[in-house]
C-alpha cells in the first residue's frame, strides 16, 4: 500500500520543504520558518492519519496498476496535491510531482524495517553545487576548451543515497620472512651478511561505520569517492528532512553489500599491522589470518548532489557530497592537447638533459 | 676694439686646432697599441691560403666553402689546417715533399709553427697526414690513424670533397678535444667518445620520454576524481589498535663475501703519443702519417 506523505504549511497550506541554508523547514510561499523538532511531533500525527482509511483514496488505482506495473517495477502514486499520478520505480522515497513539483515521500519506504537509523541533512544547496562544477573545470590541463563552454546541465538533483554502515571488529594473525642485510669491507673481499628473521603479529583493530551504498542505480565507484562523511553531524531519521530532495529506499540488502565492506577492513587491518613491522631490507608475508567480527550494521541516508551534463551527445556525471562539498566526476581528455604537450615535453626534456650530459661529461 | 676682438677669436681659433691634433695623435697611438695587443695575443699564420688546388679536383664553390672552414678552424684554435693537392711529387716521397711543402709555403703559427697538412698527390695516388709544433701532439700516432680511416674510403671513391669536409671536421674535433686538457689518443679514444655521446643521447631520450610519461599521467591524473575505495583508514575506531603479540626471531644468518676489483687509475696512464722525425731542410721536429688511395 502506498502512502504519499507531504508537508503541509500550517499557515498558507502550501508544500513546505527542507532549507539546507538555515537548517530548518521553510515554506517557499510565505516564507515561514519551522524548526524540526516541532516537525516531528507533526511527522508522528501524520502517520496515525496515515492509518486512517479516509487518506486511501488511491487504493483503487493502486492496486490495478501493480497488477501491470509489477513487471516493470513500477508503481503509481496520486499526489496529494493535484491528483496527478506519479509513476515510479519500487525503491523510490522521495521525489517530486512532475505536474506541480510539490515533493511527496512515500512514507511506507520509509517506515518499519526500512525506517533508515539515521540521516545526514543536506548542508549545501544546488547553487553551490553548480558553482563547484564550474571550479571542477578549472586547472586541468588537458579537458577540452569546448567542453567547458558547450558543456550544459541537463539534470541536478539532491539526492538522500541509501548507505549501509557496518561496525566491524578484526583480529589479525600475521606471519613474515624478514631479512636484515649489512656489508662491510675486509682486505680485498666485501663481506655481506643476511639475516633471517621470523616476525609475528598478533592483534585486534576495530572498524566503525564503513560506508557501502546501497542503490543499484549509483555506480559504486562514484559513491566511495564521495567519501568521508562526518558522522558527528548526524542526526536521528525524520522523513521531514527529505521533503524537497530525492530518496531511494536500498535495493542491495546489508548482506548484497558486506563483502565490500569487508575488503576494504580487511585492507586496512593487514595496512595497520604490516606498518609496525620495520627496520628490516625485505618483509614477505608467509601466514595472514584476519577474522571479521561483523557488529553492528546501521541504516543511513547520505546527502548527494547528482549532476549530469552533456557534451558531443555524451553524458557526465557528477557527483558533490551534500555536506562537505567534495566534488568529483571523471573528465574527458583532448588527445590533440595530450599529444603536444606530451611532445613539448619530451623534446625540451631530450635537449636539457642532452646539452645538460655534454657540459658536465 | 675691433682689432682685439678679431685677434681674440683668431688666437681661439689655433688653440682649438692644436687641440684636435693631439686628439689626432693620441687616437693613433691608441690604435696602434690596440694593433700591439692584437697581435701579441693572436699569433697569425704567414699563408692565408688554407686550400692549394693545384691538381684541380675541387670545384671552386668546393674550394671556397673549404677555404672558408678551414681559415675559421685555424684562427680559432691558433694551429693552421691545411689542405693541398698536387699533380705529382716531383720524384720525393710524399712524406718528404708534404713537409717542404709546408715550410716553402710558410704555414704554421707561432715559432713552433703549429699546425697540418693534408697533402694528396694524385699521381702517386698518396696522400700524407704532416704535423707540426703542438699540432704534433694534437694529433698523436692514433689520430693521425682514425683520420686516415676515415677519409681514406672517400679518397678511394674519388669523393675528395668530401674527403676534405670530413678531415675539417675531424680536425676541428681533435683540436677542440686537446683545448680541453686531453687529446685523443690510445688512453681518450676517439671511438669510444663516438660511443659515449650515442650513450648520452640514449639517455637523454630516455629522460625526455620518463618526463612526458610522468607529465601525461599527472594531467590524466588530474581528470579522474572516481575511484573504487579500497581500504577504511578512515574509520577505524579510535584506540582500537592493539597489539597482542609482537615476536622478532632470528632465525639464522647467510654471509657471502665478494673479490673487490680494483681499478688501474686511468688517469695515470699515457697515451701512445706521437712518433717524430726531423723535417727536410732543418725544418725541425715533424709528426705524419702516409697512406694510399
Amino acid at each position: 500500500m502506498a502512502e504519499i506523505l507531504e508537508y503541509k504549511c500550517p499557515c498558507c497550506g502550501g508544500a513546505i520543504r527542507f532549507d539546507s541554508n538555515t537548517q530548518k523547514m521553510k515554506c517557499p510561499y510565505c516564507d515561514t520558518e519551522f524548526e524540526l523538532d516541532t516537525l516531528k511531533q507533526f511527522d508522528e500525527e501524520n502517520i496515525e492519519e496515515d492509518r486512517d482509511p479516509g487518506w486511501d483514496g488511491d487504493s483503487v488505482a493502486q492496486s490495478s496498476d501493480e497488477l501491470d506495473g509489477e513487471q516493470e517495477g513500477l508503481v503509481t502514486y496520486v499526489c496529494e496535491s493535484c491528483g496527478g499520478q506519479i509513476v515510479a520505480d519500487r525503491s523510490m522515497a522521495a521525489s517530486s510531482c512532475p505536474y506541480c513539483g510539490n515533493s511527496v515521500i512515500v512514507t511506507k519506504q520509509l517506515s518499519g524495517m526500512l525506517r533508515p537509523d539515521f540521516v545526514i541533512p543536506f548542508k549545501l544547496d544546488k547553487k553551490t553545487a553548480e558553482n563547484r562544477l564550474k571550479d571542477h573545470f578549472k586547472g586541468k590541463v588537458l579537458l577540452p576548451k569546448l567542453f567547458k563552454s558547450e558543456n550544459r546541465i541537463k539534470e541536478i538533483k539532491g539526492i538522500y543515497v541509501p548507505f549501509w554502515l557496518y561496525d566491524c571488529d578484526a583480529q589479525a594473525d600475521i606471519r613474515c620472512r624478514a631479512t636484515r642485510i649489512s656489508s662491510w669491507q675486509q682486505g680485498d673481499y666485501m663481506y655481506t651478511e643476511t639475516q633471517h628473521y621470523l616476525v609475528a603479529r598478533s592483534g585486534d583493530i576495530g572498524f566503525d561505520r564503513v560506508p557501502a551504498d546501497g542503490s543499484l542505480k549509483l555506480d559504486d565507484a562514484l559513491m566511495d569517492s564521495l567519501e568521508p562523511y562526518d558522522y558527528s553531524e548526524a542526526v536521528d531519521f525524520q522523513t521531514a528532512y527529505l521533503a524537497g530532495y530525492f530518496a531511494d529506499k536500498y535495493d542491495q540488502s546489508a548482506q548484497d553489500c558486506a563483502p565490500r565492506a569487508n575488503r576494504r577492513v580487511r585492507e586496512s587491518t593487514q595496512n595497520a599491522f604490516m606498518a609496525t613491522i620495520a627496520g628490516y631490507a625485505t618483509c614477505v608475508p608467509e601466514h595472514m589470518s584476519i577474522q571479521l567480527k561483523q557488529g553492528r550494521i546501521r541504516y543511513a541516508l547520505l546527502p548527494v548532489w547528482l549532476l549530469n551534463t552533456v557534451y558531443k551527445g555524451q553524458t557526465y556525471t557528477f557527483a558533490m557530497n551534500g555536506q562537505t562539498g567534495k566534488f568529483i566526476g571523471n573528465l574527458p581528455v583532448d588527445k590533440g592537447r595530450a599529444f603536444a604537450v606530451a611532445g613539448g615535453v619530451f623534446a625540451a626534456a631530450t635537449l636539457l638533459s642532452w646539452l645538460l650530459m655534454c657540459f658536465l661529461l | 676694439m675691433v682689432n682685439t676682438r678679431i685677434s681674440d677669436v683668431r688666437f681661439m681659433k689655433e688653440r682649438s686646432v692644436g687641440k684636435m691634433d693631439a686628439v689626432r695623435c693620441a687616437a693613433g697611438f691608441f690604435a696602434l697599441f690596440l694593433l700591439c695587443l692584437y697581435s701579441f695575443g693572436l699569433r697569425a699564420s704567414a699563408n692565408d691560403t688554407k686550400v692549394v688546388d693545384e691538381a684541380g679536383i675541387l670545384t671552386s664553390e668546393e674550394e671556397a666553402e673549404l677555404q672558408k672552414r678551414l681559415y675559421e678552424i685555424a684562427e680559432e684554435y691558433q694551429s693552421d689546417v691545411v689542405v693541398a693537392t698536387v699533380n705529382s711529387c716531383e720524384g720525393m716521397d710524399v712524406q718528404s715533399f708534404t713537409d717542404l711543402y709546408y715550410d716553402r709555403n710558410g704555414y704554421g703559427y707561432g715559432a713552433e709553427i703549429d699546425g697540418i697538412i693534408l697533402l694528396v698527390s694524385m699521381q702517386e695516388r698518396r696522400f700524407h697526414l704532416a704535423t707540426r709544433g703542438s699540432a704534433i701532439d694534437t694529433f698523436t700516432d692514433y689520430g693521425l690513424e682514425v683520420i686516415d680511416d676515415e677519409i681514406t674510403p672517400y679518397l678511394s671513391e674519388g669523393e675528395y670533397a668530401r674527403a676534405f669536409e670530413k678531415f675539417a671536421d675531424l680536425a676541428e674535433d681533435f683540436l677542440e678535444e686537446d683545448e680541453k686538457g686531453l687529446p685523443y689518443d690510445t688512453n681518450h679514444s676517439y671511438r669510444e667518445r663516438q660511443i659515449y655521446s650515442l650513450v648520452y643521447f640514449m639517455f637523454a631520450l630516455g629522460i625526455g620520454l620518463l618526463a612526458a610519461i610522468v607529465t601525461l599521467v599527472v594531467l590524466f591524473q588530474q581528470l579522474r576524481s572516481v575511484r573504487v575505495k579500497n581500504e577504511a583508514r578512515d574509520y577505524v575506531r579510535s584506540g582500537s589498535f592493539q597489539i597482542t603479540r609482537a615476536n622478532d626471531i632470528f632465525l639464522y644468518r647467510t654471509v657471502s663475501r665478494r673479490k673487490i676489483e680494483r681499478e688501474n687509475s686511468s688517469g695515470g696512464g699515457h697515451g701512445g703519443g706521437s712518433t717524430t722525425h726531423s723535417a727536410p731542410g732543418g725544418g725541425g721536429r715533424a709528426g705524419g702519417r702516409s697512406g694510399s688511395f
